[in-house]
């Protein structure tokens, strides 16, 4: 051990962070060294003087009166929501998460008949006005339904769903999809015409 | 049997504000050296002692565990350099004198000029002119360990260094100190 890993060692022992094991090394050195046994002295010697010498006379009696008032008013405030203030601004978020969630849901259409009111607004905003809405029945049959509501979209489209039956509809996309994108292959299919 | 530190704030937190109080007596002495010695005026030692306060009052929910007093003291490190740049915004803390001693150093011994304290009898002016008279960074460790008894795993958290250069600057303030203080010190000497 070098002179300034046995003064580091010192300091380390002086403040109580020194292991167990290096004070006992320190402790050997300090027995056989009277140069580190000396050191100490002087440290703490001097940190003594110091430490009295130094000024500290305190802060004036003003500013603790201050302190305690403080002190004392906070005591009588309630805490903001009784939530620690790191909490606050994930709860915060999650307030308008939960607001921009439920708007947008709020604002799904509950029924066939408020979808086609909605595409209807959407076709008057773009300038493809379409025909007159069909009466989408509220109940009875599945297949009849969606025949009704497949007739409208169609219509906007400026194709007719006259001769196609439920179950056609029901079969999938790919009908709807070649009505939509093909009039002229349309027009080919045995039970369709072009509006 | 002393309640800790910790123990004293969960009961200001309840609503006890002696509890505050035992706290801002137990720290009170090493927290106020601290600031004083680090600005060299009670006045201004007066406003940042209470405005710590004001902040440990505020933000109790920022303590985490760990050394309260090392908190404390980064509270105030931190507010002292705060009013040392907004005074002067054009000088840098970190620019050095002609001696290469830094802003602080000279905001710190402004009151106490060095050649006139040493001449004085005073030995408790004598010492803190020259202490006042290290380089910042080695004033400061001396202080925190000398007069707030931080120890210098903590000092080397404030400072935001190694433990091993907390200590160099102490060994290196010591070193410079001793021979500052040699009447004094022998005096003091056995024999």
């Amino acid at each position: 051990m070098n002179r300034d890993e046995w003064e580091k060692h010192l300091l380390l022992a002086e403040s109580g962070e020194l292991s167990e094991s290096d004070r006992r090394t320190l402790d050997a050195r300090l027995a056989a060294d009277p140069a580190a046994a000396a050191w100490r002295g002087d440290l703490r010697r001097l940190t003594a003087l110091a430490g009295e010498a130094l000024p500290a006379n305190g802060p004036s009696l003003a500013v603790m009166s201050r302190i305690r008032a403080e002190a004392e008013s906070c005591t009588r405030r309630p805490a903001a929501f009784g939530v620690p203030a790191t909490w606050r601004w994930g709860l915060a978020y999650a307030a308008a998460l939960a607001l921009i969630v439920g708007s947008w849901v709020w604002h799904q259409p509950s029924s066939d008949g408020d979808r086609i009111a909605q595409i209807h607004a959407i076709a008057a905003m773009t300038g493809t006005e379409p025909a007159a809405a069909t009466p989408i029945p509220a109940e009875g049959d599945q297949g009849e339904r969606l025949r009704a509501l497949a007739q409208e979209l169609l219509k906007m489209e400026g194709l007719a769903l006259d001769e196609l039956s439920a179950a056609d509809i029901q079969a999938g996309e790919s009908t709807t999809t070649d009505y939509k994108s093909a009039p002229s292959a349309a027009a080919e299919q045995p039970s369709g015409s072009v509006a | 049997m002393d309640m800790s530190d910790r123990e004293l704030l969960d009961l200001y937190r309840a609503g006890d504000v002696d509890a505050m109080s035992r706290l801002i007596e137990r720290h009170r002495h090493m927290l106020f050296g601290y600031i004083v010695n680090m600005t060299g005026n009670p006045a201004e030692a007066d406003d940042v002692f209470q405005e710590v306060w004001f902040k440990v009052i505020h933000k109790l929910e920022a303590y985490r565990d760990g050394n309260f007093g090392g908190w404390l003291v980064r509270m105030a490190r931190n507010l002292v350099i705060d009013r040392h740049r907004r005074r002067k915004p054009e000088i840098s803390l970190d620019q050095e004198d002609e001696a290469g001693r830094g802003l602080a150093h000279t905001l710190a011994a402004r009151n106490t000029p060095p050649s006139a304290a040493l001449a004085a009898q005073d030995l408790g002016t004598r010492i803190a002119a020259a202490v006042a008279m290290l380089p910042e960074e080695q004033r400061e460790v001396f202080i925190m360990r000398v007069q707030a008894e931080l120890p210098f795993k903590e000092i080397a958290r404030v400072q935001g260094v190694s433990i091993n250069t907390a200590l160099a600057r102490m060994q290196y303030a010591l070193t410079k100190l001793r021979p500052l203080l040699q009447d004094d010190y022998a005096a003091l000497q056995p024999g």
